[in-house]
């Protein structure tokens, strides 16, 4: 059955690729054709995903065997059918939203070649998290990496996109260059590239070669899930691709990594000593914060997105961190926790995230632009985008009753098992997530009171915001299929939780099942401290208090609501221009950590006769990109003067080339000589 | 190893107070407002001092107690109050980061001194309270020292940081020979009065004892 | 059965109580800050003619404005509500504790900011905007004050419930150095987030020096109503976590009608006591300039943090 199901997704995948080619010049038949199948195999993902995820045994569907590297089988145990799970959510939003929205973003080109490496780059993601062999993994990596950069200048033409597509392929092939390092230590230990093999050699992998073999995956792999400092490449790819694939980009694909990351450290390292876990939670840390900040000072809605999902990464890799070192001191229900609130938080990122980046596509296409500084008053004009946006913003800002706050609960909560380490220092170091989590979740609040607030609320800032539209059906049904997920993940927490318990139950040993389940309250084990929380609660609460407080206060007497002009201290009229903008908004934070943002502005005013009655005003700020340039600006230097040294060989001259081949022969006769 | 029979719990209430105040002084700007801050963590240095006294029973810790409220809690804060109300201009110093970031730091440092002091004395009560926070005191000094531009704050950062490396000198030891004791006070009476001379020229020198004043003497 | 039954009885007595009781202590610090200004002030009951006044009158909305601002005062009034009947303020056990633990409490007001901040974005006035933007640059910095310090108080209870949180002070006495530390630090953030001086000013009459008033500007009639009674009930919700954590003297560790009504007594008590304290302190002393607010939560978080080292390290 489940079999079945997981065939289905592959060959619709696969006719999805296929067929929009057939149909190359029609962009009316070949976006519905590759967006359907795209569909359909979303639908048979999510329905095989739940079935292995509540069935017992592993499936696995063997797809042609080679006498070399092994037979490629695609395997679905329960973290692989978790990221199934949450690809297939994500995608089937997307594939829905994605047909009015590719016609519009198409125009007069083709959209078949899109179509086609939409459901390639789809399921080469479904491959790279289920299959379980080392040598097809980095194949199907590799093609994910490369379908990914081709939908992401697929606006070829603008230059920013260009640089942006090829930084995303530098940066993501030194992170394979790492990660294939990483999987030909194991399988030469292992002696074989099955996954199975690596699990069952583990055991005698020496102290030295575990350490790089984690180092290096860790580089690689959080070079793809963009977790500081390899994250640069993250904030300029993904806005540049169409906002459907910036969806699946930045609430899916990122993710990969973090699979190839707990795959690598829970299946095939442990036991994993405990400054593992530390590095990790260090990193995470400072991706978190970071992650927010630079997203707070971006006024590009897109990019404003992806810095927050180097935030939420960062929140994801805490909950991995703490999971290691929990695990390191034998601490298996703590440990368990960590990892449960790491998954959860992955698969509400993955759905807060596509609905906002959805909501952006909807933003661009009725307006055509990304700049929050233009828009407002997108409320009057889009309510329902408006509306799904909002959920978005409160569901990333982890506020009840929504899904991102069920999971920074439980991530709170694991940081709190921290009593259970006995050394002090390390203890303290780990609770330092704790303010680091907070300061994280109110900045977001903060950020994204800014992009809702500038972007939707009050008066249109220009004629584009004016004049929007709201979006055809199909786009408002993509977002709101993702809007319910962020209520429903968040009040029915307590019947979900137990799915990723259940797959982080089979990394450790002596692990147990959920104790306590109880379908309306979250409530953690007894071992574990007593604490329980109910968003099903609290949302009922909150509407029946609402309600209320409307019709009590609605009852007393026959009183009006007019209209009138916004309070404007005696000025004729309100206009756009006195609002906030967004810059405006930010700019306390922006001296609050000048420290980190390291501002620079330029304040040109243009005057004729007296100051006070200036012709024109340019205001110019930008932040120091501190990593840019302290980081990778120094290491490209480095590379370009040793690459200036190397050119002196070459001279050019046809004769000193075929002295150095002779003086290589030579030496090579005197070495097999010798 | 000193036994303390009287009031363990009483000094890791006064250790918690005496770093509070050294924190509350990187916060600070206002010069007499600083000043006051180190004569009453001054005056919390000397009972801690009068009780280390009172559980190793020597005369001549009572005396250090005695002395320090002389020295250090009337006789610096009297005179460098008294140089401050000469100087005319903004009574208010600068810091190189902001407070905020001041502060953050000095949390990093404390977490650094409690771990130094787990190191050499785990779990022993007062001991290592105690010890965390001469560390942590005398690192503040130096933070307040690095971190503020303004020379009288510098001193008193001197102070703070003499008035840390005091207090774990007596933890450590229960109380030095009288003979150094005595010689410490000595030696810092002299220097806040070199100091003090020192600020009252730059003072009228510069009119302004802000040290960035100095950069210009580089050659 | 008639436990249950008590049980529902308690809760709703316990909604009620922080309900009713709320715009009394907003009364009583206006009176104590009259008293300051050798005013007579206001009787303590201005605050429920108030809301009962702004009830019956019309409202105006802006012309600008959107459903946001519409929804805003329900949510809000809600959410703090909500908030405010989760902490236990008469008894330890509470049944409404089933509700949440204290993380909830403090995303709840979160949320309620969260909308109060978007509803000053609203109306299109640079008011709204303003203290939309201040408001959230403060809460974002008292966020993580409020959290470690929370954290302290639930690493030595094992539980984020507030039930354990004031057990555990019950048992343990109060004159430890991490409660010393954090009762400062809470008593900042109360200030912070509540909107009083030095932060800001609630009866400041100048748009360009407000804070929260400034977002809530545009709001009036039976709106504004909900928007006072939410202020005030968060008021309360924090000084009702900080009297019960700090001095948990006199709360009700049982549900006898006796020990309920020497509970009811005692929550009224420290919480007037609290409020009379931070009404003289705030008339004691002069607004911080905006750039110096994060100077003194920056403070606040030293202790918390300095709280959370002594309880980790066990040296108080």
């Amino acid at each position: 059955m489940t079999e079945a199901f997981f065939v289905v997704v592959l060959v619709a995948y696969l006719i999805g690729t296929v067929l929009p080619l057939v149909f190359y010049s029609n962009n009316r038949i070949n976006i519905p054709i590759a967006h359907a199948f795209a569909l359909i195999a979303s639908g048979a993902g999510i329905i095989a995903s739940v079935l292995a995820l509540t069935g017992a045994t592993a499936v696995t569907v063997t797809i042609f065997p080679s006498p070399v590297f092994g037979a490629t089988s695609l395997s679905l145990d329960g973290l692989s059918a978790f990221f199934l799970l949450t690809i297939s959510l994500v995608s089937l939003a997307v594939s829905i939203y994605a047909t009015p929205y590719m016609v519009k973003t198409a125009g007069k080109r083709s959209a078949a070649g899109f179509g086609a490496l939409y459901n390639l780059f789809l399921l080469s993601l479904v491959m790279v998290v289920t299959v379980d062999n080392a040598f097809y993994f980095v194949v199907f990596w590799e093609l994910m990496t490369l379908t990914s950069y081709f939908l992401v200048v697929f606006d070829y033409k603008k230059i920013q996109t260009a640089r942006a597509g090829f930084q995303y392929l530098v940066m993501t092939h030194v992170g394979t260059a790492f990660i294939l390092f990483s999987l030909i230590a194991l399988s030469v230990h292992a002696g074989g590239f099955s996954f199975a093999g690596f699990k069952a050699a583990q055991a005698s992998l020496p102290m030295g070669l575990k350490n790089a073999i984690f180092i290096s995956a860790l580089l690689g792999f959080s070079t793809k899930a963009g977790l500081v400092p390899l994250h640069v490449w993250l904030p300029r790819a993904h806005p540049a691709a169409p906002s459907h694939v910036s969806a699946l980009m930045s609430g899916v694909m990122i993710k990969t990594g973090i699979y190839g990351l707990i795959r690598v450290l829970f299946d095939f390292l442990s036991p994993t000593p405990w400054w593992w876990g530390l590095l990790i939670l260090i990193l995470a840390m400072v991706s978190a914060i970071l992650g927010v900040m630079y997203a707070l000072m971006e006024h590009d809605i897109k990019r404003l997105l992806a810095f927050h999902s180097v935030e939420n990464v960062g929140i994801i890799m805490m909950g991995v961190g703490l999971a290691v070192i929990f695990s390191s001191f034998g601490f298996v229900p703590a440990a368990l926790l960590s990892l449960t609130a790491a998954l959860f938080h992955l698969i509400n990122h993955a759905i807060f995230k596509g609905l906002l980046f959805l909501g952006a596509g909807s933003i661009q296409y009725s307006t055509g632009t990304k700049n929050i500084e233009e828009l407002g008053g997108l409320i009057k004009r889009m309510p329902t985008t408006a509306a799904l946006f909002l959920i978005g913003s409160l569901a990333i800002s982890a506020i009840p009753p929504f899904n991102g706050f069920a999971s920074e609960w439980l991530t709170f909560q694991s940081i709190l098992q921290a009593n259970l380490i006995g050394d002090v220092s390390l203890q303290l170091i780990v609770l330092l997530a704790v303010p680091a989590l907070a300061l994280t979740g109110g900045l977001a609040a903060t950020c994204f009171v800014k992009a809702f607030g500038i972007t939707f609320l009050s008066l249109p800032r220009s004629e584009r915001a004016a004049n929007a539209k709201e979006v055809p059906v199909p786009m408002l049904v993509g977002m709101a299929i993702l809007g319910l997920l962020c209520l429903a993940l968040g009040v029915g927490s307590p019947v979900f939780i137990p799915i990723p318990w259940h797959v982080a139950t089979s990394f450790f040993n002596g692990a147990s099942e959920m104790p306590s389940f109880n379908p309306l309250l979250l409530r953690l084990p007894n071992s574990q401290g007593h604490a329980s929380m109910s968003l099903l609660l609290v949302a009922a609460l909150l509407a029946v208090v609402s309600l209320a407080s409307v019709v009590l206060t609605g009852l007393r007497g026959k009183r009006s609501v007019t209209t009138g002009p916004t309070w404007d201290c005696g000025i004729p009229e309100v206009t756009p221009r006195m609002q906030y903008s967004a810059a405006a908004f930010t700019r306390p934070l922006k001296i609050v950590f000048s420290a980190i943002y390291q501002p620079r502005r330029q304040v040109e005013v243009e005057s004729e006769a007296s100051p006070y009655f200036p012709l024109s005003i340019s205001y110019e700020s930008s932040l120091y990109p501190v990593f840019e340039r302290q980081l990778y600006r120094r290491f490209i230097n480095t590379l370009v003067r040793m690459a200036r040294r190397a050119r002196m060989i070459q001279a050019g001259n046809i004769n000193l080339y075929l002295a150095y081949i002779f003086a290589t022969l030579v030496i090579l006769l005197v070495f097999v000589w010798r | 190893m000193i036994s303390y029979l009287v009031g363990p719990q009483m000094l890791n209430l006064l250790g918690v107070a005496i770093l509070v105040l050294a924190l509350a002084m990187l916060g600070l700007r206002g010069f007499n407002r600083s000043l006051n801050v180190y004569a009453m963590h001054s005056l919390l240095l000397a009972i801690v001092t009068a009780i280390t006294g009172y559980n190793v029973a020597n005369m001549h810790v009572y005396v250090a107690a005695v002395a320090t409220i002389i020295i250090k809690v009337v006789a610096i804060p009297l005179i460098m109050i008294k140089l401050v109300s000469t100087m005319r201009v903004r009574q208010e110093s600068r810091l190189l980061v902001n407070a905020p970031t001041s502060f953050i730091i000095a949390i990093g440092l404390m977490m650094l001194a409690s771990h130094m002091a787990r190191l050499t004395m785990p779990g022993q009560s007062p001991f290592e309270t105690m010890l965390t926070v001469g560390i942590a005191v005398s690192m503040f000094g130096m933070l307040l020292i690095v971190l503020h531009k303004d020379a009288v704050i510098q001193v008193i950062g001197l102070l703070t940081m003499e008035n840390g490396f005091f207090l774990v000198g007596l933890i450590l030891t229960g109380g030095m020979p009288f003979f150094v004791e005595v010689g410490i006070f000595f030696d810092i009476l002299l220097t806040s009065l070199l100091l003090w001379v020192y600020l009252r020229r730059m003072n009228f020198e510069l009119k302004s004892t802000n040290t960035m004043h100095l950069n210009q003497l580089r050659g | 059965m008639e436990f249950l039954a008590q049980k529902i009885a308690i809760g709703i007595g316990q909604a009620l109580f922080v309900l009713l009781s709320a715009p009394l202590f907003t009364s009583l610090m206006k009176k104590v800050k009259a008293h300051f200004q050798c005013r007579f002030g206001p009787g303590l009951l201005q605050g429920y003619y108030d809301i009962w006044k702004l009830l019956k009158k019309d409202a105006v909305i802006s012309e600008h404005a959107s459903w946001v601002f519409k929804t805003t005062p329900y949510v809000v009034f809600s959410a703090t509500f909500i908030a405010a009947v989760i902490v236990p303020s008469f008894a330890v056990v509470l049944p409404t504790a089933g509700i949440g633990d204290a993380i909830i409490v403090i995303y709840l007001l979160g949320l309620a900011r969260f909308f109060t901040a978007i509803a000053g974005l609203d109306t299109g006035s640079s008011f709204g905007g303003m203290g939309s933007s201040r408001e959230m640059m403060i809460s974002s910095l008292a966020e993580p004050v409020t959290m470690t310090g929370l954290f302290v108080l639930a690493a030595a209870a094992g539980s984020t419930d507030f039930g354990g949180i004031i057990t555990k002070s019950l048992v343990t006495g109060h004159v430890q150095p991490a409660y010393l530390l954090l009762f400062p630090a809470f008593l900042i953030i109360a200030v912070a987030e509540t909107g009083r001086v030095p932060v800001d000013n609630p009866a400041t009459h100048l748009e360009l020096t407000m804070v929260h008033e400034a977002m809530i500007l545009e709001y009036t009639g039976r709106h504004l109503a909900l928007i006072e009674w939410a202020g005030a009930l968060k008021l309360t919700l924090l000084l009702t976590i900080i009297a019960n954590v700090f001095f948990p003297w006199g709360i009700a560790e049982s549900m006898a009608w006796p020990a309920v009504m020497v509970g009811i007594f005692a929550i009224t008590a420290k919480v007037g006591l609290l409020a009379i304290g931070i009404a003289a302190m705030e008339s004691m002393i002069a607004k911080l300039r905006l750039f110096r607010v994060p100077e003194l939560i920056g403070g606040a978080f030293v202790l918390a943090m300095l709280a959370l080292i002594i309880r980790t390290t066990g040296i108080g």
